[in-house]
């Protein structure tokens, strides 16, 4: 095993073996992702069931800001990740701005409750309503106005 | 010759059910490598302490006190360990610039945003498999090369003013 090396005054360039290579015995296959692909879709079929469960999750923590704010953050990103997988762009898009509140550093003192509040009632009543797709124009113009809405928030001074 | 990730040992750190189900579904599909799961910091560390890992998959936001970031410093600073050069693939929906150059700043050698299909993941792992990244150490930082655009021809002498000395490390 090697030893790490005492830090240098001057940027040093390490290049060692490529290990990963020698194990895969080579370069990888493309059947490899068209498998990947089958095993991703199939997975998938999922996400509906789990994006209720987490609009449950995040309804429930609400009450609980600004104590519970990494859970709600943790429960966005993971509405807006597997929203725009799962086929619920507006959704993304929602949970998307909600994250952009509880990042800023002001939510974690003096959270802007109504806007919280009206980004989780859009993403239940998004997933409620099954809004798939970004063309229906009731959940388009609620998320762009949430955007605005926490667009204006942000750039409060 | 082709090659198949089998023989490879894949850790998935991620606080998400789902993501975890997802990347072991994915890879399980492409031949299985050897996979471990963790949703904290605390569970990684302790198997990269236990396993032979060959690649990991870690989430910025982990469950627990400890955060991605934190893990991929710590992996990168254990002392006396070949850990230390482990390719490390950032899983984040954290994509704003300053978040991907935090990141960038503590090791990561690639990055998956979130949402990702089979397709990034591949893609990723060929990176890794085909085009492994060379370390640097600076007083500053250690980590997997960040200037993947100047590879090849050599470093730029406008912009830097030494070119690192190469070392190297079996």
């Amino acid at each position: 095993m090697s030893q790490p090396l005492p830090k240098p005054d001057e940027p040093s360039l390490i290049e060692r073996p490529n290990e990963l290579i020698q194990k895969t015995g080579g370069k990888l296959e493309p059947r490899l992702e068209v498998a990947a692909t089958a095993a991703e879709k199939e997975v998938n079929r999922d996400i509906p069931k789990a994006l209720h469960e987490l609009a449950e999750a995040l309804d429930a923590v609400r009450d609980f800001l600004p104590a519970e704010n990494r859970e709600a953050l943790r429960i966005a990103l993971e509405l807006k990740s597997l929203g725009a997988g799962g086929g619920y762009p507006l959704l993304s898009r929602v949970t998307h701005s909600l994250v952009r509140i509880l990042t800023d550093s002001r939510a974690a003192a003096d959270p802007p409750k109504p806007l919280i509040d009206a980004h989780i009632d859009a993403a239940r009543a998004i997933l409620k309503n099954n809004v798939t797709g970004d063309h229906r124009p009731v959940g388009l113009a609620l998320a762009t106005e949430l955007e605005k809405q926490s667009e204006a928030w942000a750039t409060l001074a | 010759m082709s090659g198949s990730l089998t023989k490879l040992s894949v850790l998935v750190v991620d606080d998400s059910l789902h993501i975890r189900r997802l990347v072991k579904h994915m890879l399980h599909a492409m031949g299985g490598p050897t996979l471990y799961e963790a949703k904290s910091a605390e569970e990684a560390m302790t198997l990269i302490e236990r396993k032979a890992i060959d690649i990991a998959f870690v989430d910025w936001m982990l469950e627990g006190d400890g955060n991605g970031l934190e893990l991929i410093r710590a992996i990168r600073n254990m002392p006396g360990h070949d850990i230390n050069f482990l390719p490390i693939i950032m899983m984040t929906g954290h994509t704003e610039r300053s978040n991907i150059e935090a990141a960038r700043d503590v090791g990561v050698t690639e990055f998956l945003a979130k949402p990702f299909t089979a397709k990034g993941l591949f893609q990723r792992l060929q990176f890794l498999v085909e085009n492994p990244r060379p370390f640097v150490r600076t007083r500053h930082y250690f980590g997997p090369d960040r200037r993947r655009r100047q590879r090849g021809p050599g470093p730029d002498g406008e912009r830097r003013r030494r070119a690192p000395r190469k070392e190297t490390a079996s």
